[in-house]
């Protein structure tokens, strides 16, 4: 009888601590416990200067009124980045071609800033046919921002011993008040053009309402 | 009088493990979290099993007849440590990592120690045949999924961890099934 | 106790019947339909094709699994608490499976080859998907209990499986004959099927996370690899449980022991290493897989089966030889399944053959090896066992019993025949739609089953009035609740 007691209660303690340790089933991973978290309470960003292919610097007040779909990258990059970026030029290529294409810009930051120069990051528009305005390359020549960047985004950049870095990518959704309000796979661009263009009509739509 | 022997015994293990040139090594690379910081705490655990006192061991037996709520608690805490999410937290967080040094122990070796002997058979073959095919999925699964699980460690080394414990349950297999055909003494001889 | 056993065995026996009944039911549907004489929408033929074959090995493995352990227990101490949970956790699998089937339309065949469970293109959703796996890992499971169950009770009469499949004996250690056949077979069945369940339940719940995650990918030849491996050994585990009733069954009836006698326990040492490594022969189309590989597929293939078929039939045929044994239902059908078990073997070795694999192996050729292995051999074997269990009322059973005996045989050999025709003229098998010229031997398959069906239905019918009668007349005699 004690037992089976003793049995019930720890299936139950073990649901409930699996239970509170996965958010409900849905996060086993830090990553995916971020992205949840974001969800139910988006983050500010901090201000940071960043300075784009043309050597132009801009902060996040410059982008008001648009959304912006930002990811971040190096240039020297030939792992995941490239698929990273041809993911978000299909992505570019879909939301131009809808009627919120004014809505929404695009970012790849760069989180080499000794080897991404604006030229470095001029060839690297060119290659992905980004057009430098409403897709820019940036990066952020402050390396003390660039940490408070990376760590609020959750991006973790490890330099892997040859040159190069192992980082996790994903893309990132900022609203007009500079808030970091979704995290997508990176690897899945059909998605992430189906919940843009669900996102920006709701957004439309609420301005018409307001008005 | 050999319990308090096997108490020092586990404390010796865990205070290799807290030694800071140890903690950095271990704690360096996926594997040496995985199959060496987590397994050390449980074996040390299991030792403090035989330290308990007499006395206590019978009111635990009394609740752990047959061994079954002991054994479900060490598998779901061992679970909750093992996700990649508490691994993070473990080693970006002191609070997390104190609950880790105790809980690995005390939640999971310790029970382990005291079911194991009580559990039936069957219950222990269940126990060896599911660590071996866990073991190829958990592997199977560093080796697959296509992102990095824990934010701390390169992919590289998660692939590596998925390998070692693919290898390991290979290993584990083999052993376990070695150890079926290898002869114990029979009730009465071969022919009946 | 013993009421218990009994009671329990024949509840294995009778509803594993009735599946084997209602799936010959949908066979014969889709022959009807291959024939064109029935409109069955593709989508239904290929959810009754995932039953058929997920329930038919299901049932078969599940009855001889009840027959070894009925056996086995002569001579090892069995848990019955065990035997009752493989029955419930065995059904809830069943019931499971057979919802993701009719409800959830899961069509995805028996093998639930990655990744089509995960890609239906919208013939069944997630749901229906992964009732199906987690019906089949609770199979597993339950399989898995009794298994770990023989195997520790084996270890302990025997001292170690080594013992149980007689090593003492074949290494000359210890002089005379070894452990009793019913011993050293489900010696090798319990070793085989913890290989297989344990593979078996990796893919499962890999398939299942790919189900859930789709990003986390497997590499296909690898999963083909673990569901064949799993596959082929578990459903081929059935004739060597099955052939337990004739180890048990000759001796009783010629009065002559079955000895374990130094060949014969060899011939099963082989055949429990070949049996597990054999599989390959199921992806001799897969022209990426290693080539050694494919060539121990083949070479062990024409080895698998032979040792124990050998000493089997040969040691059937000395004991039965000048015995004067009677010949009644028990006894002809283990003759008729030592028959099925040969020849099926037969077309199953032409196909092991690479270069004829190339041709015929998609084609009705396989499954005309597999219903004469499994509907002759394995499921004659089960037939036997029960009218071996019913045996105290001979006076019921009579002509009718008799004659669906030979019903049986002819018409299911001529069923094999016309699978076997099918295949050598080119038709593929799982396909819903036949050419013209196909058809005939479908039509001509059609009915044969039908008359195969009604004689099965005279076999089950005796077997369930028996038992009950049997039952009943138990209770008169102890009274009721004694």
């Amino acid at each position: 009888m004690r037992n089976t007691i003793a049995i019930v209660l720890t299936l139950v303690f073990g649901f409930g601590l699996l239970w509170h340790g996965t958010d409900g089933f849905r996060a086993f991973t830090s990553e995916t416990a971020r992205r949840l978290a974001i969800l139910q309470e988006p983050k500010l960003l901090p201000a940071v200067q960043l300075e784009d292919q043309n050597g132009h610097t801009f902060s996040w007040q410059d982008q008001r009124g648009q959304w912006v779909l930002a990811t971040f990258i190096y240039t020297r990059c030939s792992d995941v980045c490239p698929v990273v970026e041809m993911n978000l030029r299909r992505i570019y290529d879909a939301i131009r071609q809808s009627p919120h294409s004014h809505r929404l810009s695009f970012l790849s930051i760069s989180f080499d800033s000794q080897n991404d120069t604006p030229e470095m990051l001029m060839h690297h528009a060119h290659h992905y046919g980004a057009d430098g305005v409403t897709w820019r390359m940036a990066r952020v020549p402050n390396e003390r921002e660039l940490q408070r960047l990376l760590n609020m985004m959750g991006v973790i950049v490890i330099p892997d011993g040859k040159g190069g870095y192992e980082h996790n990518a994903a893309f990132y959704l900022l609203d007009k008040k500079r808030r970091l309000v979704r995290i997508f796979d990176y690897n899945n661009p059909q998605a992430v053009i189906a919940e843009l263009n669900h996102l920006l009509a709701k957004e439309a739509s609420s301005k018409v309402v307001k008005k | 009088m050999s319990g308090k022997r096997y108490a020092v015994g586990g404390a010796f293990f865990m205070a290799i493990l807290v030694l800071p040139p140890v903690l950095r090594w271990m704690e360096s690379s996926m594997i040496g979290v995985m199959l060496g910081q987590i397994p050390v705490l449980v074996v040390a655990g299991w030792l403090f099993g035989f330290a308990l006192p007499r006395r206590f061991i019978e009111w635990l037996n009394c609740w752990n007849e047959n061994g079954l709520p002991g054994l479900l608690l060490a598998i779901s805490v061992l679970t909750f440590w093992l996700l990649p999410r508490s691994v993070d937290a473990s080693l970006n967080e002191p609070l997390l990592r104190l609950a880790k040094w105790m809980m690995l122990p005390l939640l999971v070796g310790m029970p382990l120690s005291l079911s194991w002997k009580r559990l039936h058979p069957i219950a222990r073959g269940i126990v060896h045949t599911n660590a071996i095919s866990m073991l190829v999925v958990m592997g199977w699964l560093y080796l697959s999924v296509p992102v990095r699980v824990c934010n701390s460690y390169l992919l590289s080394q998660q692939n590596a961890l998925g390998r070692m414990m693919i290898a390991l349950a290979i290993v584990l297999a083999a052993f376990w099934s070695l150890r079926l055909f290898v002869a114990t003494t029979p009730n009465e001889p071969t022919t009946r | 106790m013993e009421a218990n056993v009994r009671k329990m065995t024949a509840l294995y026996m009778f509803v594993s019947g009735i599946a084997i009944l209602l799936m010959m039911v949908l066979g014969l549907l889709m022959l009807l339909a291959q024939g064109k004489m029935i409109p069955l929408g593709q989508d239904t033929f290929y959810e009754m094709m995932t039953a058929h074959g997920t329930f038919m090995v299901g049932a078969a493995a599940f009855a001889a699994s009840a027959v070894m352990w009925y056996f086995l227990r002569q001579y090892v101490r069995l848990s019955f608490p065990i035997f009752v949970t493989h029955f419930v956790l065995f059904l809830t699998g069943a019931v499971m499976t057979a919802i993701s089937i009719f409800v959830f339309r899961f069509a995805g065949a028996w093998t639930f080859l990655y990744p089509l469970p995960a890609m239906s293109a919208g013939m069944w959703g997630k749901t229906g998907a992964s009732l199906y796996l987690i019906g089949m890992l609770l199979i597993g499971v339950s399989f898995l209990l009794l298994y770990l169950d023989t195997s520790r009770a084996i270890i302990r009469e025997y001292g170690s499986l080594g013992h149980g499949l007689g090593w003492p004996q074949i290494l000359g250690k210890v002089k005379g004959y070894g452990p009793p056949p019913t011993v050293v077979a489900s010696t090798m069945v319990s070793i085989v099927n913890l290989v297989s369940l344990t593979v078996g339940a990796s893919v499962l719940v890999m398939s299942l996370i790919n189900l859930f995650q789709p990003s986390i990918e497997m590499d296909p030849l690898l999963a083909k690899n673990l569901i064949y491996a799993f596959g082929h050994i578990f459903a081929n585990s059935v004739i060597y449980m099955g052939v337990i009733v004739v180890y048990e069954i000759l001796p009783k009836y010629t009065n002559r022991p079955w000895k374990s006698y130094k060949i014969f326990l060899i011939a099963w040492n082989m055949s429990t290493l070949f049996t597990i490594i054999v599989y390959p022969h199921h992806l001799l189309m897969d022209f990426v897989m290693p080539k050694w590989m494919l060539i121990i597929g083949q070479v062990f293939s024409y080895l698998n089966g032979l040792p124990v078929l050998v000493v089997t039939a040969f040691g059937a045929l000395m004991i039965v030889y000048r015995s004067g044994i009677e010949w009644d239902m028990a006894s002809s059908f283990i003759f008729l399944s030592m028959f099925g078990w040969v020849a099926g073997v037969i077309p199953a070795i032409a196909d092991a053959t690479i270069v004829i694999n190339h041709v015929m192996h998609n084609t009705k050729w396989v499954p005309g090896h597999f219903h004469m292995y499994m509907g002759v051999g394995a499921v004659s074997m089960l037939f036997g066992f029960m009218y071996y269990f019913i045996r105290g009322n001979e006076r019921k059973i009579g002509y009718a019993d008799m004659v669906s005996f030979w019903v049986y045989t002819v018409f299911f050999l001529s069923l094999c025949g016309t699978f076997l025709l099918s295949g050598k003229v080119s038709a593929p098998r799982r396909w819903a739609v036949h050419f013209p010229e196909w058809v005939p031997y479908d039509r001509m398959g059609a009915v044969f089953a039908v008359v195969i069906i009604a004689a099965v239905t005279v076999f089950l019918y005796r077997f369930f009035v028996s038992v009950i009668i049997v039952q009943a007349k138990q209770n008169i005699e102890v009274g009721p609740r004694a």
